[in-house]
This record gives structure tokens, C-alpha cells and sequence, in this order.
């Protein structure tokens, strides 16, 4: 059941780190989430049956582990700086600005409108998003319309 | 002002290229299944089992004083405070305990895991502070009391009565005087250690309901 466990973690751990960039903003608060999801994965699959695809299984524990699960600790480096430093002698200097206000706007988001926008980045559709969040995809098409024009006032004020 | 769909791309180009860097193997994955888990349920579990610790500790002393004051009177006070406050409690708490050693609903979508979660944690800390505010009173008197029993035994205060009604009301006043004040502090540590996550989860599930409410 380990290796199994590891396999279906190893193929698809990209939606890890992605949970774990969007809410945490140093690379200790990091790399804590990625562990915790992994502990609550594993506690989880073993009553893991398949009804859902192992990717909503995999945003609905990722998820629920990051908005949930543990206490944030008190910060010291924000992520934006990190991210900063990392792309500064990036080639591609008009996206990587882009992108930085991108996770700068995405910052003064709320926890929920993170977990919507995360999935809406990721191309899910509202069905999928609405069996994650736990509401109707009508709803989700509503709160995402939401988060769009909230973002986008957010773009501008940070451009 | 690119769009948002220009960001979408230009995320997901970006992410990959970041996310491939972070790739951990597979022999990683197996070592960080063996690590301590730091979930709020786990550390309320870990408090639970300290408060059980402390119980237990609690009704030990209390077994042992009939057999150092071997009166009728005192081996009913010990019996009946053993039967009606400690057991009882002691089997909630345990059963508390394993509630929450079960308890598992991240797998469940984000609306339904955050009513659960609430809900579990309101019932743990109504637990912790209840329990906590019992045992300060009888930590208090029972202390006052062997106290003094053991400063008579030494030779000191022979003029005391340990079990004169009198000294009995003022340790029993102390014990009330310190249980009030231990009220608001109880109070501001429960908020301190958990209030400020258990209104965070709250919050979001107010956010979840709201869109619902658009209907």
C-alpha cells in the first residue's frame, strides 16, 4: 500500500507544491504544509476509494490541510520577496513582472477565494471545483466572477 | 493590463518550471511518512491526553487520603468526589480522546470538513475549560489541606485543627477565590492558544455560506 501511496504522490506532487506556494508565504512554512498534506494524505487513502478522481482527492485534502489544518506561525520573510529574488536575473522580465504582481494581488485574497482561484488557474472546471469547495457550480461560477474583478482592481492598484 | 487569461498562461508556465525545480523523490516521500503530524486536531489530541495525565494524577491523591486519614467522613468526601466529578469526567474524557484520535474529514469537500472542525474543536475547548475550572477547586483544597496536615506533622501549628469546620470553610474560600480568578485567565489562554484559528475557520466557512446566499 506504500509504494502505491508514494507512486500516486510522486506523479502528481505538483499539486502540492502548488497549494503550498499559494498559502504559504516562506519556504519553513512550506515545506511544513507539504509534510502535513502528506501525513493527511496517507492517513486518509487507505478510506480512499476511488468515487473521485485522485487529483480532487488529492486539492480537496491539500486544500483542506493548508485552510484548516494548522496554525500559521508568525512571518518573517514574505513569499513575494523570496520570489523576487528568485526571478531578478530571469530572462523573461514583462511575465515574471506580471507574475509577481500576480502572487502580490493573490496575497490579499481570502483563504477561500485562494482555494477557487488556485483550481481556476489550474484549468479544473466548475463542476470539479464545486465538489472540492462543497457548493454548487453555479455558486462557484458566481464567486469566480468575484475573484476575477476583485483581482483585477488588485492588478491595477499593484501595476 | 494583460488579461486574466494571459496570467492563467503565463502561471502555468511559470509554476511548472518553479514546481519541477522542487520535485522530491520517492524515497523522500516514504521518509516524510514517518514524521509527526502538527494538525490542529493532533495538538488537541496531545492536550487532551495531558489533561487525562493530570486527571488521573488528581484522583490518585485522592484514593490515597483515606488511607492517611482513615475517618468515616473522610472516606465518603473521597468516594462520593470519585464518583460523581472524577469518573464520570475521567470516561468523557477518554472517550473525548478517542473521538478525536479518529476524527478525520479532510478528505470531505472544504464546506463540509470546516463545519466538522468547528464543530469538534467548540465541543474540545467547552471540555478543556470545564475540566480544567473543576480541578482547580479540588487541586487547590486538597493541596491547602495536605499542607497543613503535613506542617502539623512536623511539629509545627499544634494549636491547628486540621479538620475543624473552620479551617475546612477557609481553604474551602481560598480554593473558590482562586477558581474565580482563574476564570478570565482560563478564558484568555483557551483564546490565546486556539481562539484566533477557530475564528480563521469560522470566517471561511461564513465565506462559503455566503455564496450560497446569492441564490
Amino acid at each position: 500500500m506504500e509504494q502505491k501511496f508514494v507512486q500516486i504522490i510522486n506523479q502528481n506532487q505538483g499539486i502540492l507544491h502548488k497549494v503550498c506556494r499559494i498559502y504559504c508565504t516562506n519556504t519553513t512554512e512550506r515545506e511544513d504544509l507539504f509534510q502535513e498534506i502528506i501525513l493527511q494524505l496517507w492517513k486518509s487513502f487507505p478510506s480512499f476509494r476511488g468515487e473521485s478522481k485522485v487529483t480532487t482527492w488529492m486539492y480537496r485534502i491539500a486544500l483542506n490541510t493548508a485552510i484548516s489544518g494548522i496554525r500559521k506561525k508568525k512571518i518573517t520573510t514574505t513569499g513575494l520577496e523570496l520570489f523576487t529574488y528568485q526571478i531578478a536575473d530571469h530572462p523573461q522580465q514583462n511575465n515574471e513582472e506580471e507574475l509577481t504582481r500576480l502572487y502580490k494581488s493573490i496575497e490579499q485574497l481570502s483563504d477561500v477565494e485562494k482555494s477557487i482561484l488556485l483550481l481556476y488557474l489550474e484549468d479544473k472546471p466548475y463542476d470539479e471545483i464545486a465538489e472540492i469547495i462543497g457548493i454548487t457550480a453555479n455558486h462557484v461560477a458566481v464567486k469566480m466572477s468575484r475573484i476575477k474583478d476583485k483581482l483585477r482592481t488588485l492588478l491595477q492598484s499593484a501595476s | 493590463m494583460m488579461e486574466l487569461e494571459d496570467l492563467k498562461n503565463i502561471w502555468k508556465d511559470k509554476i511548472d518550471e518553479d514546481i519541477n525545480a522542487k520535485h522530491i523523490a520517492q524515497a523522500q516521500i516514504s521518509t516524510l511518512l514517518n514524521q509527526r503530524s502538527t494538525s490542529i486536531i493532533d495538538k488537541l489530541r496531545k492536550n487532551l491526553l495531558w489533561e487525562i495525565v493530570g486527571f488521573c494524577l488528581c484522583l490518585f491523591i485522592v484514593i490515597c487520603i483515606p488511607f492517611f486519614f482513615p475517618t468515616i467522613t473522610i472516606v465518603f468526601l473521597c468516594v462520593t468526589i470519585v464518583a460523581v466529578v472524577f469518573l464520570p469526567y475521567l470516561v468523557y474524557y477518554v472517550k473525548k480522546y478517542r473521538e478525536l484520535q479518529q476524527f478525520s474529514s479532510y478528505h470531505q469537500d472544504l464546506k463540509t470538513n470546516l463545519t466538522q472542525l468547528i464543530l469538534q474543536m467548540e465541543k474540545y475547548l467547552k471540555i478543556y475549560f470545564w475540566g480544567s475550572l473543576l480541578l482547580t477547586p479540588l487541586t487547590v483544597f486538597l493541596s491547602g489541606f495536605i499542607i497543613l496536615y503535613e506542617i502539623k506533622a512536623l511539629g509545627f501549628l499544634l494549636y491547628f485543627d486540621t479538620f475543624h469546620p473552620s479551617i475546612l470553610s477557609t481553604l474551602l474560600s481560598l480554593a473558590l477565590l482562586i477558581t474565580l480568578i482563574s476564570y478570565p485567565t482560563m478564558k484568555w489562554y483557551i483564546r490565546k492558544m486556539y481562539g484566533r484559528h477557530l475564528e480563521k475557520l469560522k470566517k471561511c466557512l461564513q465565506e462559503i455560506e455566503e455564496i450560497q446566499e446569492v441564490d
